[in-house]
């Protein structure tokens, strides 16, 4: 008994580093053995593939906003590079927001490298507008005509000189409105864009902030909502599977994901069924 | 293995962060200072060339546009924030900010709780009984749930037993909401692993 | 008395009202004035930026100077930092091939991607440690969390289509009711507290000034 009792108190109290070596395993080894993953669209990614391919038949631009810095990486970059590489593909102009001033240089990255993939050349295809402040303003303003908040694009150019945005003015100009964040910013977006101007919103958010925006789908404030990293690797799945576009590394990812989880799942079991037979011997004892 | 040496310091600083999971150590609190240091750096740079330099240096050299001189000279005057004697005069530009905050209110009226009770309201309760069970879990449930978070009047009775249907609602949302923490958690370190695997090592494709 | 609250009391009461009203009332005018008055707010928020700069060199300019502080020497090396990033990006220039956007791609992603994804292993930590089954309303976060993360690998496809199923029924039904409650309480929260500062009921916010 007092063996028994030495093994749970050690389990219990496992040193943390083990945990650590565990995660940390279950997420590098899964990159070695390369399984094949199957990963079936949920109807909210659905939604935003074929709002995407409407933009490509009525061939009216995009904006995409840009809102994650480098804590949100790992979540929303493959989304970013899959919407970018979806409407590339179908020649759908893109104008790229940010209001995180951490990802500035990040997004303008990200469009240039996706943009060279096919092709595409900066003031023709795709532009990015430089961080400002007070997105609430911005939001509104842009409503009216985004020549009143942006004077000139991120690379220091007077926006009179770039053919893309030569008849555009507002929201009425773009098919729909991504905003891809971690933050609060797809509230904005819908508080201070959609419920004034009622343009097609979806959101591309991290998993951490994802079930607050049902609600809006709902609603109707919100059209789509791709959720982390699955999200973004059931969009290269439909991507892959219409357009013959490589997945990245969201689809990458997910068997890491699947491992990760698992291992998660264990330990809450384990660690449940531990206490309680820990806490039904000291019953007995009593 | 890349050639690139910015790879190359971006993986010392991603192994010198790790390092914490060990214990804190001289590598990764310089990892720490450095970031501390170069993320402010970048913050002006991108606020001086985004911001000031077309909103508000360019316009007044070469446009002559010289009412601008009031909102940079109240942009400055948020700097006083540092003196015990006359940092009262950092709130004059703060209060103009403040201010536009009147506009969040009819626009939050409409969106969060005018469109969120319409659409509540106008849940079609058509279909199968599991359909109409399902859309009238909305409407009782949101309605239950609100009644959890009034705490003007006891939870007791009738009162008590709605509160306590909407706090197993959340309880569930909450759940829902840590089943994805998990998945954004492990996708940020599967980022970083692919990251040292791939780009780093080159022992992943 | 009067500059130091009667003032920013009458800057916030106007803009406040202004702003309200704006919102109704898309007059010529009222566009011209908002116009100016966002365009203000912009180049104000901009240099606000400057002071957190200010506040981070104080602070860690205190612990450079302070023979006493252990981490002295770190404390130099964020200033150092700090001085260097700022006068390499304004001579270099932030765009795309940049010095400043390399060193921006090299230290500062992997920096703050690696510090955020610690938390993956905090979570595994306190999922064996501390997630305990310990009453009825744990149970049910428990199961739906479960549900949740089975249903985000192909692997809850494969146990079962219930899971994803469940999973599509949870986000869109219980979880809209709760979301909708909290958004709804955080809305009335939100504008009760918006106008107690436009009014000037509430003048917390115009306190704590000097900063050491």
């Amino acid at each position: 008994m007092s063996n028994k009792n030495k093994w749970l108190d050690y389990l219990l109290n496992i040193d943390r580093k083990v945990v650590y070596v565990i995660i940390f395993l279950s997420v590098a080894l899964p990159f070695f053995l390369n399984p094949v993953v199957d990963i079936q669209p949920t109807k909210w990614v659905s939604a935003v593939y074929d709002e995407m391919e409407e933009a490509a038949r009525t061939n009216k631009p995009i904006i995409i906003g840009f809102d994650y810095d480098p804590s949100t990486l790992a979540e929303l970059d493959p989304m970013a590079k899959a919407l970018l590489r979806h409407a590339f593909s179908r020649n759908i102009k893109v104008l790229g927001l940010n209001f995180i001033p951490n990802g500035t240089s990040l997004a303008a990255t990200t469009m240039d490298d996706v943009a060279k993939e096919f092709g595409k050349e900066y003031g023709k295809d795709y532009v990015f507008f430089p961080y400002l402040p007070q997105y609430d303003l911005v939001l509104i303003n842009f409503g009216d005509n985004f020549r009143k908040s942006y004077t000139q694009e991120f690379r220091g150019q007077p926006l009179e000189n770039i053919p893309m945005l030569s008849n555009l003015q507002n929201y009425d100009d773009f098919h729909m409105v991504i905003d891809l964040s971690g933050t609060k910013l797809p509230t904005a977006y819908i508080m201070y864009g959609v419920t004034r101007y009622h343009f097609k919103f979806v959101t591309g958010c991290t998993a951490v902030s994802a079930t607050e925006y049902f609600p809006y789908l709902q609603s109707g404030q919100m059209i789509g909502l791709i959720t982390g990293m699955k999200g973004a690797a059931e969009y290269e799945g439909l991507v892959k599977a219409n357009l013959n576009l490589p997945t990245g590394d969201g689809m990458r990812g997910m068997a890491s994901q699947t491992w990760g989880h698992l291992v998660i799942i264990i330990f809450i079991v384990i660690g449940n069924i531990l206490y309680y037979v820990r806490r039904r011997m000291s019953m007995e004892i009593k | 293995m890349s050639h690139d040496p910015w790879v190359w310091v971006a993986a010392f600083f991603t192994i010198a962060i790790f390092s914490y999971l060990w214990k804190e150590n001289p590598l990764y609190r310089f990892a720490e200072h450095v970031l501390v240091g170069i993320s402010v750096g970048y913050l002006v740079c991108i606020n001086w060339f985004n911001v000031l330099l077309p909103k508000l240096v360019e316009p007044i050299m070469n446009n002559g546009e010289y009412i601008l001189i009031i909102p940079g000279i109240l942009a400055a005057l948020m700097l006083f924030r540092f003196s015990q004697k006359i940092g009262w005069i950092s709130f004059w530009p703060l209060a103009f900010l403040i201010g536009f905050s009147g506009y969040a209110i009819p626009t939050v009226i409409e969106t969060n709780m005018l469109t969120q009770i319409q659409a509540t309201v106008n849940i079609p309760l058509t279909g199968g009984w599991f359909e109409i069970a399902s859309g009238l879990l909305i409407i009782v449930g949101t309605l239950a749930c609100l009644v959890y978070f009034y705490f003007s009047y006891p939870h007791k009775g009738v009162v008590g037993k709605t509160a306590q249907f909407g706090s197993m609602l959340l309880m569930i949302s909450f759940g829902a909401s840590f089943g994805f923490t998990v998945m954004a958690r492990i996708s940020l370190l599967i980022g970083r692993v692919l990251f040292l695997l791939r780009d780093w090592l080159g022992v992943v494709s | 008395m009067f500059f130091k609250k009667t003032v920013p009391f009458i800057f916030t009461l106007s803009v406040g009202i202004f702003s309200f009203f704006y919102y109704f009332m898309p007059h010529a005018f009222m566009q011209e004035l908002w116009d100016k008055a966002s365009q203000w707010a912009i180049i104000i928020g901009g240099g606000a930026m400057f002071v957190g700069v200010i506040s981070m060199v104080r602070a860690y300019y205190k612990r450079a100077t302070n023979k006493s502080d252990p981490n002295r020497y770190f404390a130099m090396l964020t200033i150092i930092c700090f001085i260097a990033m700022t006068v390499i990006g304004l001579i270099s220039g932030i765009k795309p091939g940049s010095l400043f956007n390399d060193i921006f791609v090299g230290i500062m992603i992997p920096c703050e991607a690696t510090m955020f994804s610690l938390l993956a292993f905090y979570i595994a930590s306190a999922a064996f440690r501390s997630f305990r089954l310990k009453s009825f309303s744990a149970g049910l976060l428990l199961f739906s969390a479960i549900i949740l993360m089975l249903a985000q690998i192909p692997t809850g496809e494969n146990i079962s289509p219930a899971i994803p199923w469940l999973k599509g029924w949870i986000l869109d039904y219980p979880n809209v009711a709760a979301q909708r409650a909290i958004l709804i309480g955080i809305a009335i929260g939100s504008v009760a507290t918006a106008l107690k500062i436009i009014l000037g009921i509430d003048k917390s916010i115009y306190a704590g000034v000097g900063g050491k």
